[in-house]
This record gives C-alpha cells, structure tokens and sequence, in this order.
C-alpha cells in the first residue's frame, strides 16, 4: 500500500515586510532587510536596541483585527491574518472546514499578556483579579482561537520547542494526513518580539551589535524578529479531486534531540545530523537529490559551525551542487514562527527556481559550502529542506519538492491545466 | 504505507504528592483517598476548605547528583526523575552504554508548568522596567528545557518534541508517542507531562476557575478540584520488541482520536464516537473499562455525561467506570496521563483490586481482570482525547 502523500495548496504571512506572501517573497527578493530600532518597548538599556518588527498598522488596524475575529493578542493576530491568506491561496475561505484540524508552533505567543499579568500580580500582591484575561496568558490561546475562528474540529496541538517549533509543527500535521486522521490540516506558527526574550539574548550576547551575517567569519549574532507563516497541507488525491493549485509537496521530516547541552547545539554536529538524515529517510530520498537548504543560519559563531558541520557529514560528496541560504539577515530570528517562514521562502525557491541572497555575508565561513551570497541564484530545485534548530537540543528537518504527477515533475503547479 | 506495528506500554514512572514510582502510586490511589495538604495562607487560598497536592519528598538525587540538582530548577527535577522512573520500571537502563538512546524518543507536555520559571527570570524586568536578568536562569524559560534536560541525562537523541496545548498535552504528547512507535519510526518513545505548582501558577489557577465559575468547587471535599503537581512518564515500545526483550508489557495502547469541539456542542458526540469506532476498526462494545473525569466546567460536565451515556449504551454490560480526578486531582495536563496509567495498570496481569477508591461510589467495582479501556479527555476549551488500551493477548 503507498504512503499517502502530503502537499501544500495554500500559503500565508506576515513578516517584517508587510502582509502576504507576496511582501514577503519581495522582500527577501529584493535584498531588504527589517532591522529597525525597537519601537514596541524601550530598548535604550540592552546591548542592541534593534528586531525586526511586523509593521505597526498591522497591529492596529481595526478592519485587521475584526478579520482576525479580535484575539487580543498580537501573536495570535498575526496567525489568524496568515491563515486567512493560506485559506483563501487554498481556494477554502467559505468552505467548511470541520473536519480540518490546525498544528501550532510557537515560542513566545502570549507573552506579552503574560507579562502585562506578572506585572499586575507583582503589582496588586494577592487578590484574584481576571484582567489580562488568564486564558490569553497561555500560549495555548493561539491554537485555541485558531481553530474556533476558523471552526477546526479535527485533530489539533500546539508544539513548543524554542526555535524548532513551527517546521515541528508542519511535519506533525503531516503525520496526521499520512495517518488517514485528516485530508487537510492547517499547520505553522507565529511569534511576536518579547522583551523578555529580547532582554535575555542580550544578556547572554547573541544578539548582533551590528547586522546578521550567516556563515560569515565575522558573524556575531542576530536580531530577533517578529511574524506569522501558515500553510494548508492537503493530502494530494484530495487536492487533485478539487483542482487545487499544488504549491509544492511534503516528502518527508525528521526530529531529534542532540542530548548535549541545554541551549547549545552540539559540538560535531552529530545531534542535529540525526534529524536531517530521518527527514531523508522519512522522504526516500538521498543525499545526492538535494539541491537546496534553507539553513537555520542563526549567525552565532557556534550554530552556523555546527550546521555546517551537520551539512557536511551529510552531504558531503554534494556540497559541490548544494546551495545553502538563510533569511534570517532579512527577517531576524522569529523564533518559533521562523520554520514556518523558512518552508514558505523554500517552496518560493522550488516554484521560482531562485534563491535570494544570504544578506550581509560574504559566506566564508567554509570554502567548501556553497553560501548563495552578494546576488540570487537561478537554481532549479526538485527537492529542497528546511532545518530549525532550538534551546533543548531539539532539531527539526523538512524536505519539499516539486510535486510528481503521472511519473512527471510538474512545471506548472495549475494541476487543472496538467490533469 | 509503513506496516503498523502494536504499541505497547512497557514502564510507568510517576510522582505524585501522595507516593513515587508508580507501583507505590496505584498501591496509594487504590487503598484511601489522598488527603491533601491545606491551601496556606500565605498562597491567597479561595476559601478555607481549599487544599493543595504539593510534593514534598520525592527521589531527587537517584539520577542526579547535587550540582547537577542546583542547576534545574523543579520542572526539569520531577520530569527527568519521572523519566528515570519509567525507564527502570521498563527495565531500560540507558544511561549506561553509549548510543544506547540514540533511536529513543523524548515527548513531553505540560500545562503551565514553565510559569514559575519564567515569572522568576523575568521577575526583575516586571518590577522595573531597567532590572538586571540572571543570564544563568534564561535556559528555564523555554518551555521544551525539561525535555532537553531529560534528553541529556539518559541519551535520548531521538525524535524529541514538546506539547503545550493547555489540559490535553499530555494525551496529545502520549498520542504522538504511539503514532511514532506505531509508524515504525521509532521502537522505544518515552512519553508523558509534568506540572509545577507556585504562587503565580496558582494565582492563575484561581483567576481561570473564578473565569469559568468554579471557584466555589475549592470547598467541596472531593479532591477532583485540588490542584496538584507532578510527573507521568511512560516507556512505549513496539510489543514485538518488548516481548522479545523479555520485557511484561502493561497493555497494548492503540492509536488515539482527538479534536475540538464547537460551541453549541450537543451534537458532536455522536459523529465523535463514530468517529472513534472507526478508527479502532471495532465497536464499542468490547469496552469493559471506561475511564472518564477530565471535565470541569458546567458545559463540559454535560456533554462528557451524554458521552458516557452513548458509550454505556453500547459497551459491555460488564462496563466498570472510574473517576482517577478523585484521587489525583486537578494535575492540568497529568489528568488525561493518569487515567491512561490507571487503565494500564488494571490490563496488566497484576491489576491490582478493582480500582479502589477511583470507583463511583455507587457502583462498586469488583471485577478482577479487564480486557480493554477506553479514556477520555474533555477540557473547557473544547479539546477533547479518546484513546484505547487492549490486555496484551487479546489482538
């Protein structure tokens, strides 16, 4: 019996750059990035008052927020906004989705809520008091206005492994298509800039004082960013069935823990190599096939080391026709929402068969990897990954593809006009 | 499609305010009602009556020596300890050979049990706006920490996540576990929650039951509103593997349904529970074990009551039913956990008697052995958690 395949009919963001996929995919095109000084909380004190902020009508627009059914919480804005857009990609705004089920990931959604109740409670001592509303401090409530706004009564969780989160979160959905549990499934993240957060990669100085330069040698860290990706996986004879565009496909993810140490990733590599190879295994697919890694590319000297270590052990006989980019120069670290944004960026890379330069760098890090810096590349991809590593060793690798119809790789992703 | 192989639970490790390990925990829960310690005065208790389950006692040095202890903090202690406890109670030592954890899964879930850890970091930015952080304490505030730290002091390099989707993460971690044992791509997961209790969680506990309207039930004598702490683990194994290993599996856990529900709720039940025989491939009425009990809110309470109905109606006459929240209390996302370690317990071949105190009091339970077990998991959110154990043998 063949495994049931997994694919991706709808797409929506909210970045740095503004709503949509398409300011998104501009941005990053366009060789822009979104570092701008702090302006939601009084940054003067840290080492670097600098992220990279959703524009702030965003957050204040009240047609917005209506659309978004008013959550209340920024992070949960910025999901529900991304999911509407990945609806309606998907050809389902409208539609009745009760049997659609929604996979969250995310580090710092409700945070801010959960502050503004610290500081009441710190403030006010004893005394119940149920303004902010309690609920709106756990970051469940992502999920949870999620899947009542959009009445999602099908399988849902919400995964939280620090930076790894929301590309964990796409394969989990995965999972439940491949199970039979679904035919659709909503899956990604998003995060907003916390000043905890903010306040205590500063303190331990991950932080850039200047700009992100991935795999460059004179790196030094990055800037925290903020922002939503969502995409509607569908199982492919579901899709083909409705006609939907087919944006890319899901061939396979891996999972794993580097057991090494509590926030930082691991000295060879090993660790977060595991997850990569089990996304190769998940996918039937070699080493040899992969043309493209959108990389974790945080910038601090010890992730783009291990990463390119993890790579290389990998990849090895490859690297020679392996590009490799990270967009967080462009979009900052969103944390738990960075996979999400990072699989969108990567199935753009795989539909326009281009990758956008890795900013700032001059990808020197390792002669021998091949760093898309300074101009894009024109590159056609047939099989591309994404990798997210995060505090607790926890490691996350997903594979997409240009879609197989008919035993032919499709060149327009209309499968109407294929068909 | 991969082949599917039977999932099978092989150890349980647990604390709990009342007893550790689980053996001694079920041993506990079946001889007398927990009684709980009284909500201090110094915590801002609801009401007189109210009660806590606070640990005091459990066997924190038994995996791990006191600088490593001085580096966790108590969310990190329970978790790993309970997943020492699991893994012994499996008879997986693991920690001892290199590489012997490398295909070894790591879930975990919790409710809130991150809060005191991040409300204690960022205390000194939430009392002035320019306060000075401990750069040492940053690492607690990720909500996966404890995993990791798990991951480190038993070599567990396999497929490793972290739910937190408020009470049900914990049947939601124990669901992914199956699913990735079931699919073939892992042989051993370990699997389960943990929650810490501090003045700011429990601050937050009040708050929500004061939203929901249920601050009253504080005072009732029952423990099923009692907030208490903890850790569940369990070690899930392909049962070939455990067999042939040697291993005395508890019983065979099948795959788990879950989903929302929508407001207006009544009529959900039924396309739930069809639902649900379908994906069991099987009826309802091979069930001779139901345990219920996660609901709290007045809504909730009604709709697990026309859930319960539906399933009497087609379980077996035999059907015994248990309430584990009359003895673990409210423990956010442990409760679903110790219902599914209860139904374990008595699938096993040393089931201990009937269930206990668990038991509706007015349906005593005096049956001996059980062949299969149905959980279920309704929270005020609208999450819900089905899953099914069968007695090893009965496939």
């Amino acid at each position: 019996m063949s495994k049931r395949r997994v694919v991706i009919t709808g797409m929506g963001s909210v970045s740095c750059f503004g709503l949509g996929v398409e300011a998104f995919w501009n941005g990053l095109c366009s060789g822009r990035s979104g570092q701008a000084r702090i302006r939601s909380f009084d940054s003067s004190q840290y080492r670097s008052p600098y992220a990279a902020e959703v524009p702030a009508d965003i957050l204040q627009r009240e047609d917005l927020a209506l659309l978004a059914g008013e959550p209340e919480e920024s992070a949960t804005l910025l999901a529900t906004l991304a999911a509407h857009e990945a609806f309606a990609d998907a050809g389902l705004l409208g539609v009745c989705k009760k049997n659609m089920g929604c996979v969250i990931g995310t580090l710092c959604s409700s945070s801010q809520v959960f502050e503004s109740y610290c500081r009441q409670f710190m403030a006010r001592g004893n005394g119940v008091d149920t303004s902010p509303d309690p609920d709106r401090c756990l970051v469940p409530w992502q999920l949870e206005h999620l899947v009542q706004h959009f009445d999602l009564q099908g399988p849902s969780t919400l995964i939280s492994t620090a930076c790894s989160s929301s590309t964990d979160a796409i394969g989990c959905a995965t999972d439940i298509i491949r199970s039979g549990d679904a035919e659709l499934m909503l899956a990604g993240g998003a995060d907003i800039l916390s000043e905890v957060v903010h306040a205590a990669f500063n303190a331990v100085f991950s932080i850039t004082h200047d700009t992100a330069k991935p795999f460059d040698t004179t790196r030094n860290g990055f800037f925290i960013g903020e922002g939503a990706g969502m995409l509607v996986l569908e199982e492919l004879e579901h899709a083909l069935a409705r006609g939907a565009t087919i944006h890319a496909e899901v061939l396979g993810y891996g999972l794993s823990n580097t057991a090494f140490h509590l926030t930082a990733t691991s000295e060879d590599g090993s660790g977060e190599a595991l997850a990569i190879a089990r996304c190769l295994a998940d996918a039937e697919v070699e080493a040899m096939d992969i043309d493209y890694i959108n990389a974790h590319g945080t910038a601090t000297r010890h992730n783009d080391l291990t990463e390119i270590r993890a790579i290389k052990s990998l990849f090895k006989d490859r690297l020679p026709h392996l590009a490799v980019s990270s967009i967080k120069a462009n979009i900052g670290h969103c944390m738990g929402a960075s996979g999400a944004l990072e699989a969108i960026a990567t199935v753009k890379c795989i539909s326009d068969g281009y990758i956008p330069p890795t900013l700032n760098s001059s990808g020197d890090l390792d002669p021998e990897l091949r760093v898309v810096v300074r101009t894009g590349l024109a590159h056609p991809i047939l099989h591309a990954m994404s990798q997210s590593f995060g505090f607790g060793g926890a490691c996350s690798s997903l594979l997409l593809g240009k879609p197989v119809l008919h035993g032919r790789r499709a060149r327009s992703h209309r499968v109407r006009e294929m068909v | 499609m991969r082949a599917r192989h039977s999932v099978c639970i092989s150890g349980i490790g647990a604390i709990t305010p009342f007893a550790n390990g689980w053996q001694n925990v079920f041993a506990a829960a079946t001889t007398a009602l927990p009684a709980y310690s009284p909500w201090n005065a110094d915590q801002d208790p609801p009401c007189a009556e109210a009660r806590l389950g606070l640990i005091r006692e459990y066997a924190r040095e038994r995996y791990f020596n006191e600088r490593q202890l001085r580096l966790m903090d108590r969310a990190m202690s329970l978790s790993s300890t309970a997943v020492g406890l699991a893994l012994e109670d499996a008879d997986l030592a693991l920690g001892e050979d290199a590489g012997a954890g490398d295909e070894v899964a790591i879930l975990m879930a919790s409710m809130r049990g991150e809060l005191p850890s991040l409300y204690r970091f960022g205390g000194p930015l939430f009392r002035e706006s320019n306060g000075v952080l401990n750069p040492a304490l940053f690492p607690t505030i990720a909500r996966n920490i404890s995993c990791g730290q798990a991951a480190i002091r038993f070599g567990l390099r396999g497929w490793s996540t972290m739910i937190s989707a408020g009470e049900i993460s914990g049947a939601h971690a124990l669901a992914r576990a199956q699913g990735l044992v079931a699919s073939g791509r892992t042989t051993v997961a370990v699997a389960g929650a943990f929650e810490v209790l501090s003045p700011i969680s429990l601050h937050h506990i009040r708050a929500r039951s004061r939203k929901y309207g249920r601050e009253h039930l504080f005072a009732t004598p029952s423990n099923d509103h009692v907030p208490t702490e903890g850790a569940c683990f369990f070690v899930l194994e392909s049962l070939q593997c455990a067999l042939a290993r040697g291993c005395r599996p508890y019983a065979i856990l099948d795959a788990a349904l879950h989903g929302y529900l929508p407001a207006g709720k009544d009529d959900a039940v039924d396309p739930l529970l069809q639902r649900h025989a379908h994906g069991r491939n099987a009826r309802h009425d091979d069930i001779d074990l139901l345990l219920t009990g996660t609901a709290q809110a007045s809504a909730e309470a009604i709709l697990e009551e026309r859930l319960l109905q539906v399933l009497r109606q087609h379980a077996s006459p035999r059907l015994s039913e248990l309430r584990p929240r009359r003895v673990f209390g409210d423990a956010g996302s442990l409760t679903a956990l110790f219902q599914t370690a209860v139904a374990a317990q008595l699938l096993s071949d040393a089931p201990g008697i009937g269930g206990g105190c668990m038991a509706d009091v007015a349906k005593p339970n005096d049956q001996a052995t059980y062949s299969s077990a149905l959980t279920t998991a309704l929270t005020d959110r609208g999450a819900w958690c089905m899953s099914s154990l069968q007695r090893v043998g009965t496939q």
